[in-house]
């Protein structure tokens, strides 16, 4: 039965069906093949609860959030900002590309939305100063991940909702890893750029008198970034509330930047609904196969094979961790999580992990899987935007920063505290 | 007849969109009400919940359009032009078995609804037929516009008009979702940035 569901899944998925029919009628077919009375009767009502589902609010109006904070214009100002701060580190740059994703990423829960624009902004720079471009697109693409992991994040929404664990939880515990997780890249660059000086481009020269200067271009993100988590961590709101919260400063900042003008909203609406229609429709339908796969037993089965290996939980994590790195080398990595996370979050709670922990070490596997070849989207988006030389390029950029995020999963397995901080 | 389902389809999406705001202002307004006066205007939790279940239906067929229900094409880049046709039409099929099967499961929560006069569990008692109404109205015409793209592709088909698939239900390359990506990004006027 394992085999039969993995089989199917993957194969229509390979066939390039869209991701949310796969899903769909693979619970169809699940349920027509092994169940005894037909589980497809309460489609219907697993769609409306899905649909009406107070904590999948805050999808869209993140998406909503993000999508302002892009067509406000502040990138290239907090760019630069970010570049006199930390541009005097050995990597120069590279460490203002980390840090302005970090807190990019604290507005956006999107990670290809956070490399496409800081990729804007930081490429011309890179040429014009000298600096390795494989290195410096590694950092863009890596960089760029931490949108997901960095609250808000919709990739841990849906987590939240797959295994009904606290939004609010998982957003503060995720806050520690992912700077952590900033901060482990922007070592890697250090240690690479004191073997091999050549990488790091010409050494800027910032003074005190252009930090202040250009302060004003973090405010931005700053103020909205604590306009959602301080009202959530305050208690003043849930999660979907500081998501409106946020959104209303977002038009703020768009507003006096002079950016939201009728047309800007009629686009920022349209995309927004787009991706919400997009990832809606994949949740409804992984919805339904999970009550499917729960009703023919896959999520015990899974659990019993596990127990017969007679493997202990550490090396069974291992496996899962293996399992989704050599996934999320093929597969788009939203499916990817969507797909995975109602069998596994189980079966990992069952071995005496902490689902929270979990959710913040998947989004790091997740994230990983944005960089790693063949398919990974950020990639993709980095040499997009490039235009010249070969994706090969950025590939090779990235291999440090994927070793980085080995070094983060050995540090969450050897210190999980580090992901539960928020009790 | 394709721009009147493209006009249809972002016209359902823009609405969307309008309901996704009017989930902000009330979210926003419930928030700072709460704060000051320890009170509430009302279940804006539960109506947010209908807002949204609307807004995503009556968006699905714009994303669609837009070519965004995600398909994974690992295999698909690597096929001959031939074969992709092919595939694009199981996947659109599979996409429009799927969406019909949702159609009917849902409509029949929603006559259900009707039928026994069904209000939510809650201080509003809202008569649940209303919200479930426009979220299957979403759905039904999301289900058209599949319909009326699988006509359209056995027609092209048939005609031997491959482009026309190619530029409807192809997947996006990786160019055009960067393309797409860059529209909606602002980066700012860039003075600083050498």
């Amino acid at each position: 039965m394992i085999y039969v569901t993995l089989i199917l899944m993957l194969g229509l998925m390979v066939a390039s069906i869209s991701v949310a029919a796969v899903l769909g009628l693979l619970g169809l077919a699940l349920d027509q093949l092994y169940s005894f009375f037909p589980l497809n009767r309460a489609l219907g009502e697993l769609a409306w609860s899905t649909s009406t589902e107070s904590t999948m609010v805050a999808i869209p109006l993140f998406i909503l959030l993000g999508q302002l904070m892009l067509r406000s214009g502040m990138a290239a100002d907090m760019y630069s900002s970010m570049r006199s701060w930390l541009g005097w580190l050995p990597g120069g740059l590279m460490h203002a590309n980390i840090g302005a994703s970090a807190l990019f990423a604290a507005t956006s829960g999107s990670s290809v939305a956070t490399a496409a624009t800081l990729t804007t902004v930081a490429l011309p720079e890179a040429k014009a100063n000298g600096y390795n471009e494989r290195l410096f697109t590694g950092t863009l693409a890596a960089g760029g991940t931490l949108g997901i992991l960095i609250p808000p994040s919709i990739n841990l929404i849906l987590y939240a909702v797959m295994t009904d664990t606290s939004v609010t939880r998982l957003y503060l515990s995720a806050i520690v890893p992912g700077l952590i997780m900033a901060l482990l890249f922007s070592l890697t660059v250090i240690a690479i750029c004191i073997v091999r000086p050549g990488m790091g481009g010409r050494r800027m020269q910032t003074g005190w008198a252009d930090r202040i200067r250009t302060l004003p271009g973090l405010l931005p993100p700053v103020v909205v970034f604590v306009a959602i988590v301080g009202s959530i961590y305050g208690g003043l709101a849930t999660p979907t509330e500081s998501a409106a919260l946020g959104v209303a400063v977002s038009a703020a900042i768009c507003f006096w930047r002079r950016q939201l003008t009728l047309e800007i909203v009629r686009a920022v609406l349209l995309s927004t609904m787009e991706s919400t229609a997009m990832i809606m429709l994949i949740v409804i339908a992984a919805s339904f196969l999970n009550f499917v796969l729960s009703g023919i037993g896959i999520v015990s089965e899974v659990t019993s094979a596990l127990d017969a290996t007679g493997l202990s939980p550490l090396s069974v994590m291992l496996l899962i961790i293996g399992f989704y790195v050599v996934l999320g080398c093929v597969m788009e990595s939203l499916s990817l999580m969507i797909a995975t996370t109602p069998v596994f979050a189980p079966v990992v709670v069952g071995l005496g992990y902490d689902p929270i922990w979990f959710g913040v070490l998947l989004m790091i596997v997740i994230e990983m899987a944005l960089i790693t070849p063949p398919v990974g989207m950020n990639l993709y988006v980095v040499q997009g935007v490039r235009k010249r030389g070969s994706i090969i390029d950025v590939m090779i950029g990235c291999v440090p920063f994927i070793i980085s995020m080995f070094v983060m999963i050995v540090l969450l397995l050897a210190m999980p505290q580090i992901a539960l901080l928020a009790r | 007849m394709q721009r009147f389902v493209s006009n249809t389809s972002k016209a359902c999406a823009l609405l969307g969109g309008g309901l996704l705001l009017l989930i902000v202002c009330l979210t926003v307004l419930e928030v700072i009400v709460r704060r000051i006066t320890a009170g509430s205007i009302g279940p804006v939790d539960e109506i947010s919940g209908y807002l949204f279940a609307a807004s995503l239906t009556l968006s699905l067929g714009y994303a669609f359009e837009q070519r965004a229900h995600i398909r994974i094409d690992i295999l698909y880049a690597r096929m001959p032009a031939a074969v992709r046709i092919v595939a694009d039409l199981v996947a659109l099929a599979a996409m429009t078995v799927f969406a019909t099967f949702l159609l009917v499961r849902v409509w029949s929560v929603f006559a259900t609804s009707l039928e026994a006069g069904s209000r939510s569990n809650s201080t509003l008692g809202m008569p649940l037929a209303i919200p479930q109404g426009i979220w299957v109205a979403g759905l039904a015409i999301f289900t058209a516009i599949l319909l009326y793209y699988v006509c359209a592709s056995i027609g092209s088909v048939a005609t031997g008009r491959r482009s026309w698939i190619a530029a409807h239900i192809s997947p996006p390359d990786t160019n055009e979702v960067v393309t797409t990506e860059m529209e909606n990004v602002s980066i700012g006027k860039g003075a600083d940035v050498q």
